[in-house]
């Protein structure tokens, strides 16, 4: 337990120290901008690829990669800088925080529709599957269980620390 | 015009192939995106858990 605990400590001292990491947080918008940049690549490649929409699913699957496409290209537009200089933090929060976690579940479940749809021979579909839910599930546990927690109980110290002065 | 059907069917698998190997690179990249933030939260959530407990037992780091 203290071996842990002195981990977890020297992790924290090198994520605040380290510099890399805060140019990493900083350059995050290049990974937004690729993002959009493969999808459309993904989307003229299945233009050429001649897809024939006959089952039900593989138009349900279009219409969530069309939706997927649009909240992605907000999001990228978002992450301009002279853009994003403009907005308001609340406003660049919100879009950031609950706007990109809905497009990646959009996307997740685009994937899963073609993933149902076709044999699972081929599991690339799969593999792409499996890191955007464990991103979805611990986002979920962190900012829907932990934070409002820690909120509730912030709060609570606060009423008594009010009523004892 | 064998030949010629069997050169159009593997162009468009050749096409396929490389959408789905495109999408899943930026599926790929919107999860990464989204991973490195709530990573270092959970990190500085845990290690300010076991700092409170430390401060409780009247032990300090």
């Amino acid at each position: 337990m203290i071996f842990l605990e002195k981990i977890l400590f020297y992790l924290e001292t090198i994520i605040s120290n380290l510099k890399f990491i805060q140019h990493w947080l900083q350059s995050r918008d290049y990974l937004s901008w690729y993002s959009l940049l493969f999808a459309l690549l993904h989307l003229i490649l299945i233009i050429f690829s001649k897809i024939d929409f006959n089952s039900k699913l593989l138009i349900y699957g279009f219409f969530f990669g069309i939706f997927t496409l649009i909240f992605l290209s907000i999001l990228s537009y978002i992450h301009f800088p002279w853009i994003s200089e403009r907005l308001l933090w609340n406003e660049y929060r919100f879009l950031i925080s609950y706007l990109g976690p809905f497009c990646l579940f959009l996307a997740f479940i685009h994937n899963y529709f073609y993933w149902k749809s076709q044999s699972p021979t081929y599991n690339l579909k799969l593999f792409s599957m499996i890191l955007p839910l464990f991103v979805l599930i611990i986002r979920f546990i962190i900012y829907g269980i932990i934070h409002p927690i820690q909120w509730v109980k912030n709060r609570q110290l606060k009423k008594n620390t009010f009523l004892l002065s | 015009m064998i030949e010629y059907n069997h050169d159009i069917y593997n162009a468009v698998l050749i096409y396929r192939q490389a959408s789905s190997i495109t999408a899943s690179t930026s599926i790929t990249l919107l999860a990464l995106l989204f991973l490195i933030r709530p990573v270092i939260e959970f990190i500085e959530f845990l290690s300010s858990m076991i700092l409170k407990k430390e401060n409780m037992n009247g032990k300090y780091l």
